[in-house]
């Protein structure tokens, strides 16, 4: 029985480690695909993560802040995926796993915030969330549902001894077992998520291989020389905040723009966007994608400062080893985990008529338009 | 490494020594430069423009984020392209305590965001298109801002009247400016005595305030206008949900106290937020979140006086973790003061006492005025 819930634990994580020599931290990351019928629970399951940090019983003698160095521990929740990451000294590698057993199987979830006040600027993505505070028996109920049926990606960067951290997982799956049960699926919210804000996104087909369509992202929409910024915000006045990244689904990158602001977007303005959008990006030259390929290397090597790539809220994805390990664990949720550095290498080579076409396909994707509410 | 504070009135560049991380220069244009040798792969570059003068009325209510959102694209975005080819942003900021222009960079593209920012500052044209379409986007900007910054802009008119209005303005207001009244203001913010550059990262102190002194020597010192007094109703108060208290200047001991005892209180209360504005006059602590079991009138200030100093020591640390950080902060204090420094701040909550904590604590939560 304790072989085969060994196994049972060892199977629902994937562990992946990489050893980058004269680093004298390791970072780690760990994310977890929220399943689609955990979608309507997305409070408790905030609440969850909101949580992790302070209330894990953790596995280890060491509290978090002295494995950790006072460092931060960031977890965050977007509407597909469930994130924590955090950087050790190399030695504590172990004791990093063993803390994150305990974040999994073994969390603390107990001090809850009465407030339900939910403003992040992705929040109309979101399509539900509950005007009541849930309850304690609601946060671990979604929690073990979302360990138990998620997806678990775990990835070390920075590692002494590659195959520790594995080792480590399936010594607690042996001695300290996760219950068998199968976990309820809290109760679901029942209000749709008020907006303070309008909003609209236009997704493209998800992609494994981002390369191309990263290259896309950088000219359709990202900073004030970006197409979005002159057409939806200059000469449209349509928004304030507008960008193309790639966000990280269930099964891959899905490609999206998205714009939000004071007042409610017509359907027609944005197909008259779209069109803009379209007929600019035909336009594009060699010099537009040397451009778009001139800031991707830089921010793929730590020198920029920000990416289209969207791991977490913040973004800003670099060569260091904790964006290096988030970026490898999400893409890992759907595929081969990518590497920074070798996709920047991957985008050098791209042609100005394949990212010409990756945006055409983009750009006649599905438009979404969500107006103000409140409930 | 000592961390050296060089004060130079009225003086040239001084030679650093070998010891010497942070080179604070002013310029014979009176302009503050402030240059930190700080390892990063990239540089941040900032130019600071102080906001008390000239002050909004009503009438120009918000005229400093416009202008501050028209002189961002100069030349027509030329820059915002070469910025973010090398894989860097530029972006702006307006805030009570001063506006800023920003430029973070791969640290060897130095020159590039010094060209940028003398660009930004050398403008002299407002066109009714551009007040026509950043209004606009002030006014979507509106719809985005936190419930929190609403009711931090209640406290200051509260206290301040006129003089406490909201740096963000009125968007209403915005879609009527007038160009040349704009331009106006914008030539009496381009003052150096109320203005400071400052650049940290991975930089040579001596050859970047060159550089800087360089490309900004353009700029002038013009008489400072005195200001009426500002009527300051100093105090405390409380609403459901949020605490509020007066307090000095950034480099007195009151503040740092007050500071500590707003930060103490952050972290008893749910989803909080605390908002400071170092300014080298009056200014307001205010605290704002859910109370849960615990009421803020039963919490006992001697047993938070530890959490506090530590929390206001982190904050400030915080404020000094990375290039960026740090450009701001030495930035929005070098343009309202030459001599106001972080470090200043800092010892004072090392320094701070139980009773001053207790006093400043005890007023924030209403129970000692």
């Amino acid at each position: 029985m304790i072989l085969f819930l060994a196994a049972l634990a060892t199977r629902n994580v994937e562990i992946d480690e990489r050893a980058v020599p004269g680093l004298t931290s390791a970072s780690v990351a760990l994310v977890i695909a929220i399943p689609e019928e955990l979608q309507t629970a997305r409070s408790p399951l905030q609440e969850a993560v909101r949580l992790l940090p302070d209330g894990s019983a953790m596995y280890t003698r060491r509290s978090l802040a002295s494995l950790t160095v006072n460092g931060p521990v960031r977890t965050w929740m977007l509407p597909d995926y469930v994130g924590i990451q955090f950087s050790v000294p190399t030695d504590l590698v172990p004791s990093a796993i063993t803390a994150l057993y305990g974040f999994l199987y073994r969390p603390n979830l107990t001090s809850l915030d009465p407030t339900n006040a939910f403003s992040d600027w992705y929040a109309p993505l979101w399509q539900f969330q509950s005007k009541r505070a849930p309850i304690n028996r609601e946060v671990r109920q979604a929690w073990e549902y979302l360990v138990k049926k998620g997806r678990v990606r775990i990835c070390v960067t920075g590692t002494e001894a590659p195959g520790a951290a594995e080792r480590t997982w399936e010594r607690l799956a042996v001695s300290d077992p996760i219950s068998a049960q199968s976990p309820e699926l809290p109760r679901p919210d029942s209000e749709r998520t008020p907006l303070s804000a309008n909003a609209i996104w236009l997704d493209g087909p998800e992609s494994k291989s981002p390369a191309s369509v990263a290259l896309a992202a950088i000219l359709i929409g990202q900073g004030k020389s970006s197409e979005l910024f002159r057409e939806a915000r200059e000469a449209m006045g349509l928004s304030y905040r507008q960008e193309a990244f790639l966000w990280p689904g269930r099964t891959g990158w899905i490609p999206r723009i998205y714009l939000t602001g004071a007042d409610p977007i017509a359907r027609a303005q944005a197909e008259q966007l779209r069109e803009r959008l379209i007929a600019n990006a035909s336009a594009w030259t060699d010099a537009d994608l040397n451009c778009a390929k001139s800031c991707l290397r830089e921010s793929l090597s730590g020198n920029g400062v920000w990416s289209p790539f969207m791991v977490s809220p913040g973004s800003s994805l670099g060569n260091n080893p904790g964006d290096q390990a988030l970026l490898q664990a999400v893409s890992g949720l759907f595929g081969e985990p990518l590497d920074a550095s070798a996709l920047a290498i991957r985008a050098q080579s791209e042609e100005l008529e394949s990212v010409k076409r990756t945006a055409r396909e983009w750009l006649t994707g599905q438009l979404e338009i969500r107006a103000k509410t409140r409930n | 490494m000592i961390a050296a504070w060089l004060a130079l009135a009225c003086a040239q560049p001084t030679l650093p020594q070998a010891d010497i991380t942070r080179l604070r220069t002013i310029l014979p244009n009176q302009l503050t430069v402030l240059v930190e040798n700080m390892p990063s792969q990239t540089v941040a570059v900032q130019v600071w423009i102080a906001g008390v003068s000239p002050r909004e009325t009503r009438l120009t209510h918000g005229y400093r984020h416009l202008l501050e959102h028209i002189m961002a694209r100069a030349d027509g975005g030329k820059w915002d392209r070469l910025i973010e080819s090398t894989g860097g942003v530029m972006d702006a900021e307006t805030a009570r305590d001063g506006m800023a222009f920003r430029v973070q960079v791969p640290s060897e593209q130095l020159p590039l965001a010094l060209d940028c920012l003398a660009a930004v500052v050398k403008q002299r044209t407002v066109t009714p298109a551009a007040v026509a379409q950043e209004a606009r986007s002030i006014y979507h900007e509106a719809a985005l801002r936190p419930a929190s910054a609403l009711k931090i802009t209640e406290v200051w008119q509260r206290l301040y009247g006129d003089a406490g209005l909201d740096p963000f303005g009125n968007p209403d207001l915005l879609a009527n400016a007038v160009p040349k009244q704009l331009e106006q203001m914008w030539a009496k913010l381009l003052n150096t005595r109320r203005m400071a550059v400052t650049v940290v990262g991975p930089v040579d102190l001596d050859t970047t305030t060159a550089q800087i002194k360089r490309r900004f020597s353009f700029l002038e010192a013009l008489p400072v206008p005195s200001e009426p007094n500002q009527t300051v109703s100093m105090g405390a108060g409380k609403q459901p949900g949020f605490w509020w208290m007066t307090v000095d200047s950034v480099a007195e001991p009151r503040t740092a106290a007050g500071i500590a005892a707003g930060l103490a209180m952050a972290s008893q209360l749910s989803d909080s937020y605390f908002s400071y504005v170092p300014l080298s006059g009056p200014s307001v602590v205010l605290v704002g979140g859910e109370e849960p079991s615990i009421k803020v009138a039963d919490l006992d200030a001697d047993s938070l006086y530890e959490l506090g100093q530590q929390l206001a020591l982190a904050w400030i640390n915080r404020q000094l973790s990375d290039p960026v950080a740090t450009a701001a902060f030495r930035g929005r204090l070098l343009a309202q003061g030459a001599s106001l420094k972080p470090e200043t701040l800092r010892e004072n909550i090392q320094v701070m006492q139980p009773s001053q904590f207790r006093a400043a604590f005890n007023r924030l939560k209403g129970t000692q005025p």
